[in-house]
This record gives structure tokens, C-alpha cells and sequence, in this order.
């Protein structure tokens, strides 16, 4: 079981969750936990000979009921998929799924914050390389949610729709869009090449799109995972982070704030800083909380858009 | 990766150096009894012995794993 603590310094929770220490690391692909169970093999977590999208509860979890979730979300049984290489219909369909998973874990009780993401490449703490995210129902409101919902009430409305207006008028760091979505590299990104994927309408979570929407994410989505791919020719690591509204919790019926307190929107931090060079949240990132990026958000703009236009 | 072993109190320990560089790290190599390689819950059990609620375009089965988690699968209504 986890334990929660509160960092009083940093004004913020810290879990601890031991048991992930033992979790399976890098198995070799025979022992893949997230294949399917084929006849003549061990058993998986999938006891299927085949599926499309499975979603299971994590079996080293850092939140359980009755104080949050932890699920792990299946993309193909194709072990040597990826986001990037699944064919349309399925990428829309794992829309579908992060939509009934949001509108599940956050009708629950001891479920304040969905969070959708996933972890792509031993860079950033990968442990298993089948294609796949994770899902955490945070049983409080994380940091960077409630950071969200101060630019709110600071930019007196919806922070990301002001952005996007900001990122339209530039124009000079769109990489990508459709009639649905907006993909840039934001005015201030943190990481080298850092790009965020947003709904052009206000749309507080997956639960308020309409399926066309959902398609169009889905493309979105692949066309930057494709781009990130082709910029230095290799797998691209990142951790892909779907931001939503808060789901309501006993204590706040009703939601935050005017701005349904969030917009859709899918944040990608890679750590990439060159092909084969990382950029590491070091001495001012982590002791100081101020990211010092080796690359103009215009110039790696450029790059990326030149290698989503190559990679579609 | 190097392999490490000397004896302490009359029993052989093992274990097993990695390069220090993350993306070096290969797989650890199998090994009889090796937890991290102890298969998962192998079986799950319809849970309400639908064959798959609608959502949008899915079908949404249900099943709980022999360890009692719980299995979700999806599959387009199309395919």
C-alpha cells in the first residue's frame, strides 16, 4: 500500500510506493507482460491469444483504491508498435478509451485528477517497451493541474484558449493543424523540444469533444509522434502528458472555477536535446525550479515542422 | 553487464553490475525462480458475462484477473 506525505517546504504530496521497487524491468521480449498469452507461451497480464486495447489495474500500483488508481493502458498486442505506428482507427479508438477511463475514474469518489500519460524510451525511466501508457487517479489535485488553474484566474479566463490565441497570431512555432487541434512548440517551452497539442475550442476534457474531435486528436497526436520520430531518425523518447479538468470530488461538487478549471490539451516533454545528447533537469531546474534550454523554441519549431511534414 | 559473485557465511552471492549509462542497460538475463520474471495472474473471468457494452465505436468487456484486478478490453464495433 502507499503512503502519502506531505512535503511542507514544497507545499505538496510525495507517495511512496514500495512496492514498485520489485516491478519487471526491461524483460526480455519472450517474457513480455503486456503480449498476449499465445498458446505455447508463459502467461501474460492479457490471458487473450489476441486483443486490440486492453486496460488493467497495475499490478505495482502507486495508488489503489480507496485512495486513488493506478491502470495500465495496452495499445496493440504488437510488441514492436509504437503511438506513432498504430493505423488511424486504432489510435482513435485509444481516444475512446482515455474517454471512458476519464469519464470511470473520475466519477469515483477518492478520484480528484485523471491523468493520462505515457512514458516512451529508457530515457526517461521506461521499464517496459511493449507499446503502452498509464493512467494515475490522483486521490488529491497534483501540482501542475493546480498551477493550470492559478494561470487561469491570472490571465482572468481559460489560460490555454489565451495561448493558443497568442501561438495563432505568432504562427511561427505551429508545426501542425487541422480543424479540430492546434500543435506547437509553446513560447516558453521548458525541454529542447517540447511541443504541446491542443483543442482550438474549449473543450474542459475528452468527455466534451465530439467524435469528429476525437478523430482529429488522434491524427494530431500520430502526426507529431511520426515528426518526432523522423527528426533525428531514431525513436524519439518523451512523456506524453494529457492535461484535463479535474474530475468533481465530494469536497467540490461543482468543479473548479469559470473555466471548468482545464482544456484539453497533450503536453510532450522529451528529453532529447540532440540526437544523442539529453538534457537533464539539474542544479537550477531541480534546486531552483527555473529550466535552462540549450534551444530557441522558433529554431526547434523549424526542425520539427520540417520532420512532421516529412514524416506524414 | 558483469557478474559478480563471492561467498559470505558459507553462502555463493551473485549479483549482477550494470554500465553506469541507463541506455546500455540490456535486460536482466533469465533465471529459474527469478520474481521479476514470475509470470502474472494468467487467467481473468468474465465479470458480468457480457460480451461488450457499448462506448462510442467499442465494445467494452469486462474481466477480473484471478488475483482479483480488474481487465478491461476493447475492441472496435467494426472489426
Amino acid at each position: 500500500m502507499s503512503e502519502l506525505r506531505y512535503n511542507e517546504l514544497r507545499g505538496e504530496q510525495v507517495v511512496y510506493a514500495i512496492d514498485r521497487q520489485e516491478r519487471t524491468f526491461l524483460p526480455a521480449r519472450g517474457h513480455c507482460p503486456l503480449c498476449p498469452t499465445r498458446p505455447d507461451g508463459s502467461p501474460t497480464e492479457i490471458p487473450l491469444p489476441a486483443f486490440e486495447i486492453a486496460v488493467f489495474d497495475n499490478r505495482f500500483p502507486a495508488f489503489r483504491s480507496p485512495r486513488g488508481a493506478a491502470e495500465v493502458v495496452v495499445y496493440t498486442d504488437d510488441h514492436a508498435a509504437s503511438f506513432a505506428t498504430l493505423a488511424p482507427e486504432r489510435a482513435e479508438a485509444l481516444m475512446w478509451v482515455w474517454r471512458h477511463r476519464y469519464l470511470e475514474l473520475g466519477a469515483r469518489e477518492d478520484v480528484e485528477y485523471v491523468y493520462i500519460f505515457e512514458n516512451r524510451g529508457v530515457e526517461v525511466g521506461v521499464t517496459l517497451h511493449h507499446p503502452h501508457g498509464q493512467i494515475y487517479g490522483y486521490p488529491f489535485l497534483p501540482p501542475v493541474p493546480s498551477l493550470e488553474l492559478a494561470a487561469d484566474a491570472r490571465l482572468g479566463g481559460c489560460a490555454p484558449c489565451r495561448l493558443l490565441e497568442r501561438e495563432l497570431r505568432d504562427a511561427s512555432r505551429i508545426l501542425y493543424e487541422n480543424e479540430a487541434v492546434l500543435v506547437y512548440v509553446p513560447h516558453a517551452a521548458r525541454w529542447p523540444y517540447e511541443a504541446h497539442v491542443a483543442m482550438r475550442e474549449h473543450r474542459p476534457s475528452l468527455l466534451d469533444c465530439t467524435p469528429g474531435e476525437l478523430a482529429l486528436l488522434a491524427g494530431a497526436l500520430q502526426a507529431l509522434t511520426r515528426g518526432y520520430d523522423a527528426l533525428f531518425d531514431r525513436p524519439f523518447p518523451y512523456v506524453m502528458a494529457v492535461h484535463q479538468a479535474p474530475t468533481p470530488s465530494p469536497e467540490r461538487p461543482e468543479g473548479y472555477g469559470p473555466a471548468d478549471g482545464g482544456h484539453l490539451h497533450v503536453e510532450f516533454y522529451p528529453p532529447l536535446r540532440t540526437a544523442e545528447k539529453l538534457k537533464f533537469p539539474a542544479g537550477s531546474e531541480q534546486g531552483a525550479g527555473t529550466f535552462i534550454s540549450d534551444v530557441l523554441p522558433e529554431e526547434a519549431a523549424a526542425g520539427l515542422r520540417e520532420a512532421v511534414a516529412r514524416a506524414r | 553487464m558483469r557478474r559478480h559473485q563471492r561467498i559470505h557465511g558459507g553462502r555463493r552471492i551473485v549479483r549482477w553490475v550494470y554500465p553506469r549509462h541507463m541506455n546500455a542497460k540490456p535486460a536482466r538475463p533469465e533465471r529459474s525462480g527469478d520474481r521479476e520474471q514470475t509470470p502474472p495472474s494468467g487467467r481473468a473471468d468474465e465479470k458480468d458475462g457480457s460480451a461488450g457494452e457499448p462506448f462510442g465505436p467499442l465494445a467494452v468487456r469486462r474481466l477480473v484477473k484471478d488475483d482479483g484486478r480488474a481487465l478491461i478490453i476493447y475492441r472496435g464495433v467494426e472489426s
